[in-house]
C-alpha cells in the first residue's frame, strides 16, 4: 500500500515536471510580442531592447524555462505583463472560486449521479430505468455553455429571478450566494450527474450478473444488503476513476461557466489573460490547474486501493 | 431398510425463459425429486440438460424473467416453498440456512473486495443469528475444519490470495458454516486438477458425514457420482430420464440416454481395444424442444409411439429405479442386438519403427520481472529437462495437472516458443533453435489442434477459409478446382457436409466447430498433430464422436498425435504410450495399459486413483490414495524432487535431489528413487 502511493507518487511528480515544460513551452510560442504587451507599442527600441533582455527574451527557451522553473519551486510566478502585480496575488481569491465551483459541482454530481444510477440499474426495464436513462443521455450531448445561455434566458431575463453574474462566497452572504451559484453550480453538475447516472447503471449492472452475487443470493442474503455490500462497492471501483476525470474536465468547463456568468475565477482570468498575452498569469493558471487535477487523480488512485484490495495486492 | 426422513422434495418443477417474441422455453420440464437425510445424490446431465437450473429453481435463484413454478417442499418449513416468493423471510431461511449451495466457478464465486472472512461470517450472522465476534470464532474454527491452515490470519485475507482448491475449501466453510441441512455442489469440482477436485469431494463427503448434511452432486461426471453419490437422478433436455440406486443405474441401466452415455464416455479400467459408442448427433435447442420424448432424435432404438406424447416415468423391475420411456429393457435388448454389434473393436493402426518427433533435455523458462524497471528478478522454469520419442502412426499422451508445463512444451515443439535448451528433432533435423526462414517447410508438418473451438475459430472467417488458409499459405495447391477439391475431401475427412463451406463459426455445434479445427490441422498433410486438450470443451456425448474421429483419421493417414490432456481416461484411451509430468519434469513414461495396471511413481498412482470410473462396484474396490497439500505454484519448486512435498514416501533424498529418469523395462521410465 505505501509502496503503491509512493510509486504513484513519483509518477505524479514526473506528470507535473512534464506539463510545466509544455507549459512554458506552448506559451512561448504565443505569437504576440511579451515586450509590447507589458509596456505597451509606444515604447522606443531602446527601451524595447532593455525590456527585452530584462525579460531574458534574448536566452534560448532551455534557459528561460530553467529559470522560470527554478522561480516557481521558490513560488515565485512572476509578475503580471497586466496588474504588474505579483501573478499568485492575482490568481490569489479567483483560485479559490474556481476550486469552491469545482469541488462543490463534484459533491454534489456524484452522490446524485450514483443514486441515479443505482436507481436505474435496480429498476432495469422499467419506467424509472426509461425515463433516467433517457434524460441522461439527452442531457450528456448538450454542452454546457449552451444549458447556461438557456438558463440565463430563462431564468434571469425572463422571469428575473436569478442574478445573471457575479460571485459571492458563502460566508460573505450566504442568501447572495446561493442565488448566485445556483446557475453555474447547475451547469457544471448536470453533466456529471449524468455520465456517474450512466456509468454507475453500467458497472452496477455488470457487477449484478457476477458469480460471487449470485453467491450472495444463495446465502440468503436480503437483496437490499446484496445490493449495497456486494453489488454497489464492486460497481463503484470504476466511478471513483471518474472523480479525477470529471475534476479535469470541471477545470475545463469553468472557463466557459465562468465567462457565460462573469464569475472573477481561474477560467475568466484565463481567458483574459490569452488576450492580454499575460504569459506569467497564464502560465500559473495552468500549472495550478495541472497540479490540482494531478492530485485529484493520485486522490483517485488512492481511493481505490482502499476499495478494491486486489490492487495494491497484485 | 426404512426410509429416512425427508428433507428436500420437489414436485413437477417447471422452469421457464423468455424466447423470441412471447414465447417461453422450458429449461426444466416437470422434475420431481426428493431428497432423505444422509443421502447423497447425484443429478447428472451434460450442458442444457436443466440441471443446474433445476437446483437454482429449489433455492428459488432464478431472477426474472425467468419463471419456475411446481412445488418445493423443504423440512421445517410449512408449504410449498415456491409460495412465498423468492425475497420472503421463509425462502431466505432456506437459501444458505436450510440449503447451501457451492458453485462451479471458485475463482469468480467469491466477492473479489470482500475478505473471505467477512464472506463466512456474513453468512453465520444472517441464519444463526450470533454477533460478530461469535461469528468470527466460529468462522475460523470452520476454516480450520476444512483445512486452511493459519485461519486467523487467512481470515482477512481476500480471494486472490487462495488458489482455486483454497477457495472452493473457502466456500465450503462459508456454506457449512452456517449449519444447513443439505448441501447443493453444482459442478462444484470441474475448474479444479483431477487431485485438487478428489480433495474438495473426499472434504465434502467426510463434512457432511460429521455435520449430518445431505449432499445433491450436480454434475455432468459420471464417474463423480459412481464414486460418491448414492442415489442417480439423470436429465436430458429438462426431464429426469432415469432415476435409482447407483448400482442398480450403472449394472442396469433401462433410459437409451443412460445407455449411450455409458457407452461413449472412456474409462481408465477399458480394455485397449475398445471403441467408444457416440451418441449421435447434439442435445436438443432450446428453441426447439420437442413436446414428446427429448431424446427422440438422437435415440437409436426410437419407434413411432414415442413421438406422440412423452412418457411417463415408470418404475422398473429394481427397488427405486424409475425410467422415462415406452421400451423395457427387454425391447432395448432385442432391438440392440438385431442392430448387431456396434461396439467392435478400434481401427487397426500401424506404428511404424520410425521416430517421428524426438525431444532431447529441453528446457524452457520465462524471465519475471518487478518494478517499475521491469527487473529480472528470477526466472520460472516452466519446462525442465524433458526428454521424449515418438514414432510416425503412434499417439503419445501427456498429461499432468496445471502448471505441469504440457502447454509451454507443446508451445516450444510448435516454435511459437524458442525453447532455452535442448534438440526438437523432427525426422532427425532439430528444429529447436532454426531460423523462421528455413522452419517454414516444418510449419506445415507440424500442426495443432486447439482447447477451445470456440474461441480458437476467427467468428468472421468462413468454414472454408479457415479450412483452406493453411492451403494457400503453404502453397499447396496451384488452381481453384484444385482448391475446391481439397476443401471438399478435408469437409468429408472429419466429416462435415461440404455444402457448409460458407458458413461461419457460430452457425456450428461444439463438436462440429472442433472438427473445423480438425480439418485445418490435416489441411497442410502434417506428420505430427499436437492436440491440447481436443475434447475438453465438448459434452461427454459428443466427445465420443471426435475422439473416434481422431482414431479413424490417425489408421487412415498414418499421422502422429500429441495428445495433450488433464482428462486420464481420455488420455488413456486414445494414447499408445503415455507421458506423466508434474511441475515441469516428466514423473514416468509408459505404455498405456501398463500405465493403468501398473503405475510405479507414487504421483501417477496418486492421480490414477483420483480419477473416478464411471462403475460404483469398480469404484467401491479401488484404493484411494490421499495426496498432500495442493500443485504448488512453479514460483515454488521444490529443490528435489518436484513431487517431494507431497509424496507419502519422500525422504530426505528426495528433498534434496532431483531423480532422472531410469529405464524400467517394457518401454516404462520413471524418475523416482522408490525404483533405483
Amino acid at each position: 500500500m505505501a509502496k503503491y502511493m509512493f510509486k504513484r507518487l513519483g509518477q505524479t511528480l514526473i506528470i507535473i515536471v512534464i506539463v510545466s515544460v509544455l507549459t512554458f513551452l506552448l506559451v512561448s510560442l504565443m505569437p504576440k510580442d511579451p515586450v509590447y504587451a507589458l509596456y505597451g507599442t509606444d515604447i522606443t527600441q531602446e527601451e524595447y531592447d532593455v525590456a527585452f533582455k530584462q525579460l531574458n527574451l534574448d536566452k534560448p527557451i532551455p534557459v528561460r524555462y530553467l529559470a522560470w522553473a527554478g522561480d516557481v519551486l521558490h513560488g515565485d510566478f512572476g509578475t503580471s505583463y497586466r496588474y504588474h502585480d505579483d501573478v499568485l496575488a492575482v490568481i490569489g481569491e479567483k483560485l479559490g472560486v474556481t476550486m469552491y465551483l469545482c469541488f462543490a459541482s463534484t459533491i454534489i454530481s456524484f452522490p446524485i449521479g450514483i443514486l441515479l444510477g443505482v436507481i436505474t440499474a435496480v429498476k432495469r426495464g422499467k419506467w424509472q430505468d426509461s425515463v433516467l436513462t433517457m434524460f441522461a443521455n439527452i442531457i450528456s450531448s448538450i454542452p454546457s455553455f449552451v444549458i447556461a445561455i438557456v438558463m440565463l434566458w430563462i431564468f434571469c431575463i425572463k422571469l428575473g429571478w436569478l442574478p445573471s453574474s457575479g460571485f459571492t462566497f458563502p460566508w460573505d452572504d450566504f442568501g447572495e450566494h446561493i442565488r448566485e451559484i445556483i446557475m453555474p453550480l447547475f451547469c457544471l453538475s448536470i453533466g456529471g450527474i449524468a455520465s456517474v447516472c450512466r456509468q454507475t447503471r453500467s458497472s452496477m449492472l455488470e457487477a449484478i450478473r457476477q458469480d460471487y452475487v449470485r453467491t450472495a443470493r444463495s446465502k440468503g442474503l436480503k437483496e437490499g444488503f446484496i445490493i449495497y455490500k456486494h453489488v454497489l462497492r464492486n460497481g463503484l471501483v470504476p466511478i471513483i476513476t471518474m472523480i479525477g476525470q470529471r475534476l479535469a474536465m470541471m477545470m475545463g468547463m469553468t472557463v466557459f461557466v465562468e465567462n457565460v456568468f462573469a464569475i472573477p475565477g481561474i477560467g475568466s482570468l484565463m481567458v483574459e489573460s490569452v488576450n492580454n498575452v499575460d504569459m506569467p498569469v497564464l502560465q500559473a493558471c495552468v500549472m495550478l490547474s495541472a497540479l490540482i487535477i494531478s492530485l485529484a487523480y493520485l486522490f483517485t488512485d488512492f481511493l481505490y486501493v482502499v476499495v478494491d484490495p486486489r490492487i495494491s495486492l497484485s | 431398510m426404512e426410509k429416512k426422513e425427508l428433507l428436500v422434495e420437489a414436485k413437477n418443477i417447471v422452469t421457464t425463459f423468455p424466447f423470441d417474441k412471447g414465447t417461453r422455453t422450458k429449461a426444466v420440464d416437470g422434475v420431481s425429486f426428493e431428497l432423505r437425510r444422509g443421502e447423497i445424490v447425484g443429478l447428472v446431465g451434460e450442458s442444457g440438460s436443466g440441471k443446474s437450473v433445476t437446483s437454482m429453481s429449489i433455492l428459488q435463484l432464478i431472477l426474472p424473467p425467468g419463471k419456475v413454478s411446481g412445488e418445493v417442499h423443504v423440512e421445517g418449513i410449512e408449504g410449498n416453498a415456491l409460495d412465498y416468493g423468492p425475497e420472503s423471510e421463509q425462502a431466505r431461511a432456506i437459501r444458505g440456512g436450510k440449503i447451501g449451495m457451492i458453485f462451479q466457478e471458485p475463482m469468480t464465486s467469491l466477492n473479489p473486495i470482500l475478505t473471505v472472512g467477512y464472506q463466512i461470517s456474513e453468512n453465520i450472522m444472517t441464519h444463526l443469528k450470533v454477533d460478530k465476534a461469535e461469528a468470527k470464532r466460529q468462522a475460523i474454527a470452520m476454516m480450520e475444519k476444512v483445512g486452511i491452515a493459519n485461519p486467523e490470519i487467512r481470515y482477512n485475507q481476500y480471494p486472490l490470495e487462495f488458489s482455486g482448491g483454497m477457495r472452493q475449501r473457502i466456500m465450503i466453510a462459508m456454506v457449512l458454516a452456517a449449519k444447513p441441512e443439505v448441501l447443493i455442489a453444482d459442478e462444484a469440482t470441474t475448474a479444479l486438477d483431477v487431485t485438487t477436485q478428489a480433495q474438495i469431494l473426499e472434504l465434502i463427503q467426510r463434512l457432511t458425514k460429521e455435520e449430518d448434511v445431505s449432499v445433491i452432486i450436480v454434475t455432468h461426471n459420471l464417474g463423480l457420482v459412481a464414486r460418491y453419490a448414492d442415489r442417480i437422478y439423470v436429465m436430458y433436455g429438462g426431464n429426469i430420464v432415469e432415476s435409482g440406486d447407483k448400482y442398480t443405474l450403472f449394472e442396469n441401466p433401462s433410459h437409451p440416454y443412460t445407455r449411450g452415455l455409458l457407452a461413449a464416455v472412456p474409462r481408465l479400467d477399458d480394455p485397449k481395444d475398445r471403441k467408444l459408442v457416440p451418441i449421435e448427433g447434439m442435445p436438443p435447442n432450446p428453441a426447439e424442444m420437442p413436446t414428446y420424448c427429448k431424446f427422440y432424435a438422437r435415440c437409436p432404438f426410437r419407434e413411432d409411439r414415442c413421438k406422440e406424447k412423452l412418457c411417463d416415468l415408470r418404475a422398473e423391475p429394481e427397488k427405486d429405479h424409475y425410467v422415462r420411456c415406452y421400451l423395457t429393457r427387454e425391447e432395448i435388448e432385442a432391438k440392440h442386438r438385431a442392430m448387431g454389434e456396434q461396439s467392435q473393436a478400434a481401427a487397426a493402426k500401424q506404428i511404424s519403427d520410425e521416430v517421428c518427433l524426438e525431444v532431447d533435455h529441453l528446457r524452457m523458462s520465462f524471465p519475471l520481472y518487478r518494478g517499475m524497471m521491469k527487473r529480472k528478478i528470477g526466472e520460472v522454469h516452466a519446462v525442465q529437462d524433458v526428454s521424449f520419442y515418438v514414432r510416425t502412426g503412434e499417439t503419445l499422451g501427456i498429461v499432468g495437472e496445471s502448471g505441469c508445463g504440457k502447454s509451454t512444451l507443446a508451445k516450444c515443439i510448435m516454435r511459437a516458443l524458442t525453447p532455452a535448451e535442448g534438440k526438437i528433432l523432427y525426422k532427425g533435423t532439430d528444429i529447436a533453435h532454426m531460423k523462421e526462414h528455413d522452419l517454414k517447410p516444418i510449419r506445415s508438418k507440424i500442426t495443432m489442434i486447439f482447447q477451445d473451438p470456440f474461441s480458437s475459430l476467427d467468428p468472421r472467417q468462413t468454414a472454408e477459409s479457415i479450412v483452406g488458409e493453411p492451403l494457400k499459405i503453404n502453397h499447396l495447391v496451384h488452381s481453384k478446382a484444385e482448391y475446391d477439391a481439397r476443401i471438399d475431401e478435408l469437409f468429408s475427412l472429419v466429416g462435415l457436409n461440404p455444402a457448409y463451406r460458407t458458413r461461419v463459426p457460430r452457425e456450428f455445434s461444439g463438436g462440429q466447430r472442433q472438427r473445423l479445427g480438425i480439418a485445418r490441422a490435416l489441411a497442410s498433410n502434417p506428420d505430427v498433430i499436437i492436440c491440447d486438450e481436443p475434447v475438453s470443451a465438448l459434452d461427454v456425448s459428443v466427445q465420443a464422436q471426435v475422439i473416434n474421429l481422431l482414431e479413424d483419421l490417425q489408421a487412415k493417414l498414418h499421422v502422429t498425435y500429441l495428445f495433450i490432456a488433464h482428462d486420464l481416461s481420455v488420455v488413456k484411451h486414445i494414447s499408445d504410450r503415455v507421458m506423466v509430468m508434474y511441475l515441469g519434469r516428466v514423473m514416468e513414461t509408459a505404455k498405456a495399459e501398463t500405465l493403468y495396471e501398473n503405475p510405479l511413481h507414487p504421483y501417477t498412482k496418486a492421480l490414477l486413483s483420483a480419477v473416478p470410473i464411471s462403475d460404483p462396484k469398480v469404484e467401491a474396490g479401488r484404493e484411494r490414495i490421499k495426496l498432500l497439500g495442493e500443485v504448488p505454484s512453479v514460483l515454488e519448486r521444490p529443490k528435489g524432487c518436484p513431487f517431494c512435498e507431497r509424496c507419502q514416501y519422500a525422504t530426505d533424498r528426495c528433498r534434496a535431489e532431483v531423480p532422472t529418469l531410469r529405464d524400467h523395462g517394457d518401454g516404462q521410465a520413471v524418475a523416482c528413487f522408490l525404483y533405483e
